[in-house]
């Protein structure tokens, strides 16, 4: 059995639930391990077994955005942009140090396109599915998000962007379980390889990836022997 | 009224689920609850297919029917349930079976909450959360916090924490519990 990831979860101080009652929760349903994200002004510093250190950056234009970058990326193991705004988008996916772009279709305008996905794959940084947005959102607004969805996934496997399905939690009743994710996964035509996929490996590639960077990393193709 | 014969009753299959819950929800308000979701997601056609019906729900475990090529579906419906009237809820399952019987006897556990693990009334956690205890599920706390700004930012009106926490705040504070 795959083991499966949730590598976007809001906890304390910014929501309501402590790092170890998410972990909890967590388990139970089946997850290995989970990354607590919260947003820069919240960010604080995580630890524990089965507990991924990580962030969501959250800028206003592509020089702050920039700056975070390189302000926390030596302190986390993975990191996510808070995306919706098309500008951000754009700076998220043509840089490298990116591990996911959280939510690109949120904003106004039209945030996702081919032009995003292509760079997205060059610098190998995810795309994320929400599945908070089917969860929380009823009529209209749900509607829209299925096809936003639709779209992206289409755009994302004609390029061969990664993609990871997420939680997004700002609570413990927030989480499903694997099985439940891949179900809503379904809903916007993933198919069942393509969730676990998404649950799972491409999670497991981006933190091995980042857990290797942090020592010793040099760039691609280089390393030190002593 | 005649019972239809084995070979022409639809096949069902049976889905164990557990909730987790702000505060108590009744079999009743539930079920409404999953009508008004499945006729949202699925529309009227979707709902008819699926053949979804709350057999029994306690507060905590419940067991579903539905159609029995229309598990992904009636997962999907029960993951999109995310509150009950004010409540929040949040529904994982636990299991599928081809009977009650068995779905009943593989998952569904009775009387089987463990209550009141640690004795405590008031806890403050991390620095800046404190608030009334309102129960104790095994490791699990929620708290009543003192301060609302959380509770808007997550749109829920309990804070989760668990043993683990306060264990790490008793370390810190050199034997003498912080507001405990």
């Amino acid at each position: 059995m795959p083991k499966y990831y949730d590598l976007h979860v809001h906890s304390l101080p910014e929501c309501v639930d402590s790092p170890s009652r998410l972990k909890l929760v967590a388990k139970r349903y089946g997850y290995a391990e989970i990354a607590i994200t919260n947003h820069s002004g919240y960010w604080n510093e995580v630890a524990g077994d089965s507990i991924i250190n990580g962030i969501e950056i959250v800028a206003s234009n592509p020089a702050e955005l920039r700056k975070n970058i390189e302000k926390y990326r030596p302190r986390v193991d993975i990191l996510l942009v808070h995306g919706g705004d098309p500008k951000i988008n754009r700076a998220a996916v043509e840089n490298a140090c990116v591990d996911i772009l959280a939510h690109p279709e949120i904003g106004k305008a039209d945030g996702f396109n081919h032009v995003l996905a292509k760079s997205a794959a060059d610098n190998d940084v995810a795309i994320e599915f929400n599945l908070d947005a089917l969860i929380r959102l009823r009529g209209g607004a749900r509607v829209r998000a299925l096809s936003d969805f639709r779209r992206n996934l289409k755009l994302a496997r004609k390029f061969d962007v990664s993609v990871v399905l997420t939680s997004n939690a700002k609570s413990h009743y927030d989480m499903r379980a694997p099985r439940e994710m891949i179900a809503l996964a379904g809903l916007f035509g993933m198919t069942e390889e393509e969730a676990i996929q998404a649950l799972s490996m491409v999670p497991v590639r981006i933190i091995e990836q980042n857990r290797k960077k942090r020592q010793d990393y040099i760039r691609d193709g280089v390393e030190v022997v002593r | 009224m005649k019972m239809l014969p084995s070979s022409l009753r639809e096949r069902k299959r049976y889905l164990a689920f557990e909730a987790a819950s702000t505060d108590e929800v009744s079999r009743r308000e539930l079920t409404n609850e999953l009508w008004a979701n499945a006729r949202s997601l699925l529309g009227d056609v979707g709902t008819s297919q699926c053949d979804l019906c709350l057999l029994d729900f306690d507060g905590r475990f419940g067991i579903l029917r539905c159609a029995h090529d229309k598990t992904a579906t009636a997962r999907a419906v029960l993951a999109t349930i995310d509150r009950v009237g004010k409540i929040r809820v949040g529904i994982a399952v636990i299991g599928t079976s081809g009977t009650i019987k068995s779905a009943t006897e593989k998952f569904i556990r009775r009387g089987g909450i463990p209550k009141d693990a640690v004795k405590i009334d008031r806890v403050q956690i991390m620095g800046s959360v404190s608030g009334t205890v309102k129960r104790v599920l095994g490791n699990e706390i929620d708290l009543i916090p003192d301060d609302d700004d959380i509770v808007k930012r997550s749109n829920v009106n309990l804070v989760g924490v668990t043993v683990f926490d306060l264990k790490r705040v008793r370390q810190h504070a050199n034997g003498i519990p912080d507001g405990i």
